[in-house]
């Protein structure tokens, strides 16, 4: 048997996993001049930022690293660039949301590698970024540096480039190899023009409250039993947070969470979240209000679910769908 | 206090909770850098808190917690032969790794409730607050976990009894 303190101990041997600060610090919002613009911490994830506004920026042509067509806006689901494979690195994930950027996560078979982060223009204040090691990506200047944030926390390595006029991304790898030439060869891999929308395992119906598609996330789950794993977070006007989470049937079970016995297609209300089965996946429907108050009412969650047709099969993102078929503007 | 202050005083602690919690530093790094985007967001009512951290402590259980993050990540774990005799350095540092293991292997809500209690040091009335659940079912998560984990209990102090009521 073991002892209490063993556990304690266990326990206190996995605070040496701590991140890094400056991975987790959040991006300063300064609202109270309007919209200034501030050196942001080029470290993205799930955005979880204020308004839903589309995207206004810049349709990019394929000519290597360098954006060169404008529009005036995409899908809030549609990124505009991508990662190439490379030394066994692949895509393992997306996030994107506004303030947070556009960001792809690579691995190999082993780890997590580096991250590329773009952000629209105007996000990032050039002119504050530290003069670092001057490097060219794709033939757009660019800076090996500290990455500057602008809380406390203190910087880590990284690349970041300016990929058109006013227009940054940044490249970095948290491993504890030559981060220098871990992130140019990341950043060396960013292909603008070849840009995806985000695929989604569902189409909506008419959305309640006035949701629209706010911040997604897509994830590989190579440690799971499943393939997949696909947020999706909607905004409305009031301010609630609705949230959409698809995972494979195997992967919801192992997670403890409770059977759904309800038929195929019917929601139900479980605990906090209405969830409803599908033939090859399982989707979960959970709100955030402001200052953690439950936000939408249990109705308008289960109008989402019922109204969600499911792809013919999770496994296979190929029969998923276009954001901009499941939500369109 | 400012959200500023907040992060610089106690993001070190809060690295370190989100890391036990979590036991992967990149879901640690992800969670955590949700939370604190959302707190920055409230921080109008968050900073007025008699203990703020306590909140944002809570906020990360919760995200921990929450359906967003049901993805299961299997460990690979092999078992551990106990070694005969007196345990030398190298045995704990195998305990306790197997013991890690193990952990990573509990349900997320069983290994909140040891991670609050033996790690936060938090009572099992306290934890029921985080967790939005009652004392009983919080020494429900702890006594399976623990079984689970074969930890054997020391004797519990009548008063700490009484205050989990």
């Amino acid at each position: 048997m073991r002892t209490e303190d063993e556990l304690r101990a266990a326990l206190r041997s996995l605070e040496s996993e701590a991140p890094h600060a400056a991975a987790v610090l959040p991006r300063q919002q300064d609202n109270r001049h309007g919209v200034r613009r501030r050196v942001v911490l080029l470290a993205g994830a799930a955005a979880v930022t204020a308004a839903a506004v589309p995207v206004a920026a810049r349709l990019l042509t394929d000519r290597g690293s360098t954006p060169a067509v404008e529009q005036d806006k995409l899908h809030p689901f549609e990124f505009v660039f991508t990662v190439e494979p490379y030394d066994g690195y692949e895509v393992s994930g997306y996030a994107i949301g506004p303030g947070s950027g556009q960001v792809v996560n690579l691995r190999n078979e082993n780890a997590s590698g580096p991250r590329v982060v773009v952000h629209q223009r105007g996000e990032v204040d050039g002119a504050a970024l530290p003069a670092g090691e001057p490097v060219t990506i794709a033939g757009r200047p660019g800076r090996y540096v500290e990455i500057p944030v602008d809380l406390p926390g203190g910087p880590f390595p990284g690349v970041f480039w300016e990929y058109a006029p006013d227009s940054w991304a940044g490249a970095w790898d948290l491993g504890t190899g030559d981060q220098r030439a871990a992130s140019l060869r990341a950043a060396g891999a960013v292909r603008f023009g070849r840009g995806f929308p985000m695929r989604l395992p569902y189409l909506t119906g008419p959305l309640p409250l006035g949701l629209r598609p706010h911040a997604g996330r897509l994830e590989v789950t190579r440690f799971g039993n499943a393939t997949w794993h696909s947020l999706v977070q909607l905004t409305g006007p009031d301010g609630p947070d609705v949230q959409l989470n698809a995972v494979d049937p195997r992967d919801y079970e192992s997670s403890g969470e409770p059977a759904i016995t309800a038929p195929v297609g019917e929601p139900v209300l479980l605990g906090t979240l209405v969830r409803v089965r599908f033939e090859t996946f399982v989707v979960m429907v959970g709100t955030i209000g402001p200052n953690g108050l439950p936000g939408a009412p249990i109705d308008a969650l289960t109008d989402v679910a019922r109204s969600l047709t499911p792809a013919p099969d999770f496994g296979d993102q190929d029969t998923w769908f276009d954001p901009r078929r499941a939500f369109p503007l | 206090m400012t959200f500023d202050d907040f992060a610089a005083e106690r993001l070190p602690a809060l690295l370190r909770f989100a890391a036990v919690l979590t036991g992967d530093r990149g879901l640690a790094e992800d969670v955590l850098q949700e939370v604190l985007l959302r707190a920055h967001q409230r921080w109008a009512h968050i900073g007025g808190l008699d203990v703020p951290e306590a909140y944002v402590r809570r906020m990360i259980t919760n995200e921990y917690l929450s359906w967003r993050r049901r993805w299961a990540r299997v460990v690979p774990h092999a078992e551990v032969v106990p070694p005969g005799g007196e345990p030398d350095h190298a045995d704990r540092h195998a305990d306790r790794d197997a013991l890690v293991a193990d952990l990573a292997r509990l349900p997320k809500r069983q290994r909140a409730v040891l991670v609050l209690r033996y790690y936060a040091g938090l009572t099992d009335a306290e934890i029921a607050r985080t967790l939005g659940c009652s004392a009983g079912t919080v020494r429900g998560y702890a006594s399976r976990a623990l079984a689970t984990l074969r930890v054997d209990l020391a004797p519990t102090p009548i008063a700490t009894i009484e205050e989990t009521r």
